[in-house]
């Protein structure tokens, strides 16, 4: 192996020396000091990039997300009916014990009409909503998509094939 | 920690008759928890949230720099989540899925906000809180000459991370930072494990070069 082509994989060589297709490479680097030096300053530099801690989540981070979670749910009928659906099916809590179930039930069919509307919502506006992301997600990958064209260093071979996020 | 279902007292206060608890939970993989999620047991999204919180806030953190700016754009990653419930499809590990919603969010964040910010008025002045205003304990026995050593390396990491091409810099932080392996930042970016492999044997070869005064 020359030099040129120990460079090329010394990161490999460094994240997963065992592997069967380093042999080389770990062959090389024992007898050429220069790329043995230049693997132990990957391996510095690799350590060294470690000092960049991230703080700590604020102790405000779950209640921030409740109540945007909430504004969200609150915003839309498919979420007041997920509210309703979920208490009934997951939370049976005092509040919902069986009878009060079924009693509220019978108030959703007096309703008449908003039976219908409810029926349309458990479908309707969960789509809307889902394609509303799928748009954003689309835009997301054209922005990616842009970007990497902004990109100059990157060769033509990684060009990702840019498709709606499933 | 059940703070976010949808009817908080329900949830903290009557856990034993919940339709799955946290422990089970910790027994099903995250496609499974969608799928409670999906079918409207808010238990689900709570444990996600609790388990993928911290990862994503940091890797959010690498991206912009600025803490209060990567919660934010944490919370929308969760957001979007819950609003994707129903489409949900368990095609790729629910991690990928996650980390590409935080990819995207972060890219389209750096792109709003690239006018803003010329090269020299980048985030980084941004006091840290692990190097910042609050001396530790350490910060007194050293000297101040080392603590600015400390300071200024860890400026030229951050500075040079931020410099590389932007996939190379999303692979660094999925892989160095957040410990995904090939395939998964390869899925998160579309490309194939050799790509990924060599995008990010660049990128810690190009840091090697630019950091070599400091190792
Ligand atoms: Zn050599």
């Amino acid at each position: 192996m020359i030099c040129r082509d120990c460079k090329s994989v010394l990161p490999d060589l460094l994240l997963d020396p065992a592997s069967p297709s380093n042999t080389a490479a770990q062959a090389h680097v024992d007898s050429c000091s220069e790329c043995r030096a230049e693997l132990n300053e990957l391996q510095a530099t690799f350590a060294l990039l470690d000092e960049w801690t991230a703080p700590e989540p604020s102790a405000y981070f779950d209640q921030k997300l409740a109540v945007r979670l909430r504004e969200e749910q609150t915003a839309s009928p498919a979420g007041w009916f997920e509210r309703l659906r979920s208490r009934l099916l997951f939370n049976t809590g005092r509040q919902f014990r069986p009878a009060f179930a079924a009693a509220l039930a019978v108030v959703l069919l007096i309703g008449g009409g908003t039976i219908a509307d409810l029926h349309m919502h458990t479908s309707a506006p969960a789509t809307s909503a889902a394609i509303t992301d799928l748009q954003v997600f689309d835009k997301n990958d054209q922005a990616l998509q842009t970007m990497d064209q902004l990109v100059q260093d990157e060769g033509s071979s990684d060009d990702p094939v840019v498709e709606p996020i499933s | 920690m059940a703070t976010l279902a949808i009817s908080p007292q329900i949830t903290t206060r009557l856990p034993e008759i919940r339709h799955s608890s946290a422990g089970d939970f910790r027994q099903m993989d995250d496609a499974a928890i969608m799928l409670e999620l999906k079918a409207g047991n808010m238990a689900g999204f709570d444990y996600l949230v609790e388990k993928y919180r911290k990862p994503i806030i940091h890797f959010m953190y690498r991206m912009v720099h600025n803490q209060a700016v990567s919660e934010e754009l944490a919370q929308e990653v969760f957001l979007r989540v819950y609003r994707s419930r129903e489409t949900y499809r368990a095609e790729a590990r629910f991690s990928t899925w996650l980390y590409r919603i935080a990819t995207n969010l972060g890219v389209n964040h750096a792109r709003d906000t690239r006018r803003e910010r010329s090269a020299s008025t980048i985030h980084l002045d941004e006091v840290d809180p692990e190097t910042g205003t609050t001396p530790d304990v350490a910060d007194t026995t050293i000297g101040a000459e080392t603590s600015m050593l400390r300071d200024e390396r860890l400026h030229a990491i951050k500075q040079h991370v931020l410099a590389l091409p932007e996939r190379q810099r999303m692979a660094v932080l999925m892989h160095k930072y957040e410990g995904l392996d090939y395939k998964q930042i390869g899925d998160v970016l579309k490309l194939s494990e050799s790509a990924t492999k060599s995008l990010l044997f660049r990128a810690y070869q190009t840091l090697r070069e630019r950091l070599k005064e400091f190792v």
